[in-house]
């Protein structure tokens, strides 16, 4: 129990009588008084952008907004509106874009040059081991390129919008959902190959042999992208994207970019566009990176088992 | 987020507003320019790539055959032999796998000609698609026949600046559509 703080001339004599401690949210600050009336807003359930809640439908899409109570409304001060409540200005969101859309054509460049090295440096006549060796050192070193390339995006883009506010039953359930999302990605793009195979029909004895289980495997083909794919594209793009477009267009958008970044299996870039999809929607409903980068890593992991399996 | 405007005080109520406007409208006109200029540019490049692939898809055996040939010469000069049936296999396999990436470019010019429609509604997310396919495209044809990406590169480069000033010109346009209805609102 705190001891009363001093009396202040607001303070009523029968207060002091009955020896009640004035707790400090009653004082009145001065300067609290003199703070702007705090602004709500509301999340628009279509878009996904910030609409003052006094407003009936959302001047972005004109969606009706629906009565929200409780821990849904995100009350802020005027003043400080437009600094921490993560929501940019379309005219930094052009800039953001037209820098992480640099990065993409870098990273579109790094993949181009890593596959003709490969192409020139694979020899007629060479055993599996060597061409998996070689490969797999030529994929480390652009790997690490496009490491660096996304860490200097993430630094030069330094307001990074926050995505749609979730309350936490709302991330609960993404969570909750992780698995289900794996598990459906999984059944489409072992469906969507199988289909493709029946079609194309790509004699087995063409197929590279796969390479043996190892850490560098893992490290290169599962945790690598997991991180540095999810980091730029879900976290840096999305985000970016959502200010501009909501949420539903800026998942998309950044699938069909993330999909078209595979440029060395062009026939896989429709489903890996869906997969992006599923893992745009992990990072929303979850609040959270951790989800799709998890995602990304067992769904990668999954596949060259069952490439090694098969 | 009210208007600040005092209606007791006539002098309040300036020409300024109606000045920027005025440039506002001249701004918004030069970006209707360059939405419609890419509309443009995706109607020319869909077009085109509907009919290139379309021209493959028809000639998809005649195109397989004459990169099988060259390759196996360039193999045999360096003493390689060749199972018949194992090149047959290959061939229909590559057949196949040339009339399915032909259909899927073919999408994608349709992708195109959808875009320059939908551009006025939806500018953001149709010039950015838009950019993207362009670019991806251009890369997997890098991939598969490195010398095409240098084959008719300065209208290539015109294209994507004028994609990517399109994106700016559509986040700009939108902006100012947004802060047209909230004001609209307000008032």
């Amino acid at each position: 129990m705190t001891s009363g703080p001093e009396q202040s001339p607001e303070q009523s004599p029968s207060d002091e009588i009955e020896g009640r401690a004035i707790p400090d949210s009653e004082i009145l600050d001065e300067t609290a008084r003199d703070r702007p009336e705090p602004v709500e807003l509301v999340t628009c359930v279509r878009c996904g952008k910030q609409v003052p809640v006094s407003k009936p439908r959302c001047f972005h899409c004109d969606a009706r907004l629906p009565i929200i109570h409780g821990s849904d409304r995100v009350s802020l001060n005027a003043a400080t509106a437009s600094e921490g409540s993560g929501i940019p200005s379309q005219g930094d969101v052009g800039l953001a874009f037209s820098r992480l859309l640099l990065f993409y054509l870098l990273m579109l460049a790094t993949s181009l040059i890593s596959g003709w090295i490969t192409k020139h440096s694979i020899k007629v006549g060479m055993s599996d081991e060597e061409v998996h060796q070689i490969s797999l050192w030529i994929t480390c070193f652009f790997e690490a390129i496009d490491t660096v390339i996304v860490l200097i995006a993430a630094a030069t883009l330094r307001h990074v919008p926050r995505l749609t506010y979730r309350s936490r039953n709302q991330k609960l359930l993404g969570w909750l959902s992780g698995p289900i999302i794996l598990a459906i990605l999984l059944a489409l793009n072992v469906g969507y190959h199988s289909v493709l195979q029946s079609y194309v029909q790509f004699p087995d004895w063409a197929l590279d042999r796969a390479e043996k289980w190892s850490v560098s495997l893992l490290i290169v083909f599962c945790l690598q992208p997991g991180i540095v794919e999810e980091l730029f594209f879900r976290h840096l793009v999305q985000s970016t994207l959502t200010g501009a477009m909501g949420t539903h267009s800026a998942i998309w958008v950044t699938a069909i970019m993330f999909g078209m970044a595979h440029i060395f299996v062009p026939l896989s870039i429709p489903i890996l566009t869906i997969v992006g999809a599923g893992f745009g929607y992990a990072r929303v409903w979850s609040g959270s990176l951790v989800l799709p980068i998890m995602l990304h890593a067992l769904h990668n992991a999954v596949v060259l088992w069952l490439e090694r399996a098969s | 987020m009210s208007s600040n405007l005092d209606v007791s005080n006539p002098s309040s109520q300036s020409d300024l507003p109606s000045l920027s406007s005025g440039s506002s409208s001249l701004a918004q006109s030069a970006r209707l320019k360059q939405l419609n200029r890419a509309r443009g540019i995706l109607i020319f490049v869909g077009l085109l790539t509907i009919a290139v692939n379309v021209f493959q898809y028809v000639t998809v055996e005649r195109l397989v055959d004459d990169q099988f040939n060259k390759e196996m010469n360039e193999l045999r000069r360096q003493g390689m032999q060749f199972d018949q049936v194992k090149v047959a296999e290959l061939r229909s396999s590559a057949i196949s796998s040339v009339k399915l990436f032909a259909m899927g470019l073919i999408a994608v010019g349709a992708a195109f000609l959808v875009g320059a429609g939908l551009i006025k509604s939806y500018p953001v997310p149709v010039t950015i698609i838009s950019l993207v396919l362009y670019v991806g495209c251009a890369a997997i044809f890098g991939v598969l026949d490195p010398e095409s990406l240098m084959k008719g590169i300065i209208i290539k480069i015109i294209i994507v600046v004028a994609l990517v000033k399109a994106v700016q010109a559509a986040m700009a346009y939108q902006k100012e559509v947004s802060v047209q209805a909230h004001a609209g609102l307000e008032g």
